[in-house]
């Protein structure tokens, strides 16, 4: 036993936690598991954290998370320093696996957007930020912990995984699946938009059993059936309108990209 | 070449090396010490320090110094702009508070409360005794967790000397135990009430979509019980902590808790005794846009101002709770409180009122009112709440059919930004009259803004130190 703790302690992983433009919810989240914190801290190096440390390496990460979304040319500088140094690098987060809120901005006039909030100042001497854009559009990640905020069970699993050596694995049901084993009454059923056939699970389907509808934090699914999908919410009678804007919230790019698919195909 | 380099070992030189090793031993890059090759310069390098950790965010700071005299300071935030306010625009007011509750983590109730509550002041809904009585609660869960972290994770580890708070396990687990402690609490209260930990969803306009039934209404009961006396021994802790001298002269706002819930509703006053209606707070707060900065900046009828907990113990200490004011007593300060570094005390002391409020919230019979429905109409919102690190406000506007066509929001953090970078100004001037070394100034600078306890993502990410001495 003794030998084998000599050698963890000399094989500790170094670990690095690293944001860019985002809400710093991910990193709390990370935080946040309370009971095992120290224990799990305990059998890492934490070489990186700059919201909770004051000494920060940024060299030869073996585990890297980045939470947040690419939005100004520093965060990509950083972005792609990082990703040098790191040897698995994961998206943490709803802002760093698909863009959430600030990417929206992809489908809206992007000079409106910016001038509803900079209105009164010159153009030339703004600070002219990039529209936001997941980590994957300039890098590759080898791993996403999607959600908004993710689960912090599942940065617990990840984490451990990892530690081990696993290789984790990625959850890919709809939410509907989690939603009909804890026998929630279908919210589409009683005429609340929910998104949840279309969207990616693994949240334990939080939203639909507290009766809110599924937004889609966790991103769509790969294999989503979009044209259905709409189909059945048009059947519903909810406003086409306003799905596209819910379908739209956190996961716009990943939007564009189903829309723009079949017609690919055509030509 | 050969005179120049024999002019460097000076004795400057050694100094510089001997800071040099210094700022290793304290973390900072030694790349950001650039010396400049140009032969005047040798003497006065200029210095870049590109970290401060332990912030909430993204921020700049650029110093610049002409011998002993400092010549600018700025205070910025560096985070990519999100353009929230924009986004919202053009959205039904059913998604709005899921928008905006993403512009911050740590505050995310405050956010969807203050969202919530301009949205119904717009269309006209009311609410509940119990809704009310939720939302407070989901706010002091909230704060409970975001004082703990502020005070255990990011500030106490300089009042000790560590680097960061898990350095310090060795020594003071107990501590660090009591934080994580706490910070459960919190989570605990915000996820059985909302939802999710962050970013909670069960609130919504006009009501909730799911109530905590009576057996996890005792059990944070319990868990509050069980939280006072790590809540009083934490305020001990900062109360036996040495506060750094530093005065700094300016107004206070926070809401009047007069009326019913101090947290969530109320009118704003200030220590100048000004009474402002929140629906009036544009004529007082001008905001403005600086060209080195992505948030904007506030002053309050052209004053210097701050809000947070020390404003708030500042203009309402007779609503503190007993407890909390016998520990304030202990401190043995005379209000009004001056000095920044106080905020800390003054949070922990806070942490204390919260958790015996919460307890007193939660005696109460929650049933579930049935899932509210809204009926869209025209007009104009506003909605001030005391968000951990002071009053937010948000501001909408929308058309008949519910859509948002104006959006303000205004940021604790937004509302500081001017009085940190005010009293840091000060706090440089004051430590080059008494000619301190660099790296201590820079030490004391990071412990001041981070005594405010900044937020940067609700407007910006860490905090970056431009020093440039000509």
């Amino acid at each position: 036993m003794k030998k084998t703790k000599k050698a963890s302690k000399a094989k500790k992983p170094r670990v690095g936690i690293q944001s860019i433009t985002g809400c710093a919810g991910c990193q709390l989240s990370l935080y946040f598991i309370e009971d095992v914190l120290l224990e799990l801290f305990d059998k890492i190096e934490l070489v990186a954290a700059p919201m909770i440390k004051g000494k920060n390496e940024e060299e030869n990460y073996d585990i890297l998370f980045v939470e947040g979304s690419v939005s100004s040319k520093e965060d990509l500088e950083n972005l792609l320093k990082w990703r040098k140094q790191a040897k698995f690098l994961i998206a943490l987060g709803a802002c760093a696996s698909h863009g959430c809120m600030q990417s929206m901005k992809h489908m809206m006039h992007e000079e409106e957007v910016e001038a509803a909030v900079y209105n009164k100042f010159p153009s030339d001497k703004r600070l002219k930020p990039i529209t936001a854009v997941p980590l994957h559009k300039h890098v590759q990640v080898d791993f996403y912990i999607p959600g908004c905020p993710p689960d912090k069970e599942e940065i617990e699993r990840v984490l451990k995984w990892l530690l081990q050596g696993i290789k984790p694995r990625v959850y890919d049901k709809a939410v509907c699946h989690e939603c009909s084993l804890k026998e929630n009454y279908c919210l589409l059923d009683q005429g609340i938009e929910c998104l949840g056939p279309l969207m990616n699970g693994g949240c334990k389907a939080l939203c639909p059993d507290y009766n809110h509808p599924c937004t889609g934090c966790r991103g769509m699914l790969d294999d989503a059936n979009l044209k259905s999908g709409k189909e059945i919410l048009r059947d519903k009678g909810f406003d086409p309108d306003l799905m596209i804007k819910r379908m739209t919230k956190y996961n716009t790019l990943q939007f564009m990209e189903f829309e723009s698919k079949p017609k690919e195909e055509k030509k | 070449m050969r005179v120049s380099l024999r002019k460097r070992k000076s004795k400057n030189d050694k100094n510089k090396i001997f800071e040099f090793t210094k700022a290793k031993l304290l973390g900072l890059k030694i790349k950001d010490f650039v010396v400049s090759n140009k032969k005047q310069d040798l003497k006065m390098p200029s210095i870049n320090l590109n970290h401060i950790c332990k912030v909430e965010g993204h921020g700049s700071l650029h110093v610049e110094i002409k011998g002993s005299k400092l010549i600018k300071c700025k205070l910025g935030t560096v985070e990519g702009a999100r353009f929230f306010e924009g986004i919202v625009k053009g959205k039904r007011h059913d998604d709005v508070q899921e928008i905006t509750s993403r512009i911050c983590g740590i505050c995310s109730c405050a956010h969807t409360v203050a969202s919530l509550q301009a949205l119904e002041n717009a269309m006209g809904v009311k609410v509940s005794e119990q809704t009310r009585r939720l939302r407070e609660l989901l706010s002091i869960g909230e704060r409970i967790r975001s004082h703990a972290t502020h005070l255990y994770f990011l500030a106490l580890p300089d009042y000790l000397g560590y680097e960061s708070a898990l350095a310090m396990v060795s020594k003071y687990k107990k501590e660090v135990l009591r934080a994580l402690h706490l910070i459960k609490l919190g989570n605990n209260m915000v996820q059985r009430i909302g939802g999710k930990e962050m970013h909670p969803f069960t609130s919504v306009i006009g009501g909730f979509t799911h109530v905590p039934d009576k057996k996890t209404v005792k059990y944070l009961q319990a868990e509050l019980k069980k939280a006072l006396p790590e809540a009083i021994s934490t305020a001990k802790l900062f109360l036996k902590l040495k506060q750094p001298k530093f005065e700094a002269e300016k107004d206070y706002l926070a809401l009047n808790p007069e009326k019913d819930s101090p947290l969530i509703s109320g009118d704003l006053i200030s220590l100048s005794s000004l009474n402002i209606k929140p629906a009036e707070y544009d004529k007082f707060i001008d905001e403005e846009v600086m060209p080195y900065s992505t948030a904007k900046f506030s002053k309050l009828n052209g004053k210097l101002f701050c809000v947070g907990s020390l404003a708030r113990i500042n203009t309402n200490y007779d609503k503190l709770s007993p407890t909390a004011k016998q520990l304030f007593k202990q401190a043995k300060l005379e209000l009004p409180i001056h000095n920044p570094y106080y905020n800390n005390l003054m949070q922990a002391i806070e942490l204390v009122h919260w958790v015996e409020r919460g307890y007193a919230l939660l005696d109460y019979d929650f049933r579930f009112e049935g899932l509210p429905k809204v009926k869209a109409r025209r007009g104009r919102g506003v909605s001030a709440v005391e968000a951990p690190r002071g009053i937010l406000f948000h501001d909408y506007t929308i058309n008949e059919k519910g859509v948002v066509e104006k959006c303000n929001i205004i940021t604790p953090t937004a509302q500081n930004l001017r009085a940190i970078e005010d009293d840091v100004r000060l706090l440089i001037e004051q430590m080059l009259k008494q000619k301190k070394k660099k790296y201590k100034i820079i030490l004391e600078v990071e412990k001041l803004i981070r005594a405010y306890d900044p937020c940067f993502s609700c407007s910006a990410h860490f905090l970056k130190v431009k020093w440039v001495k000509k």
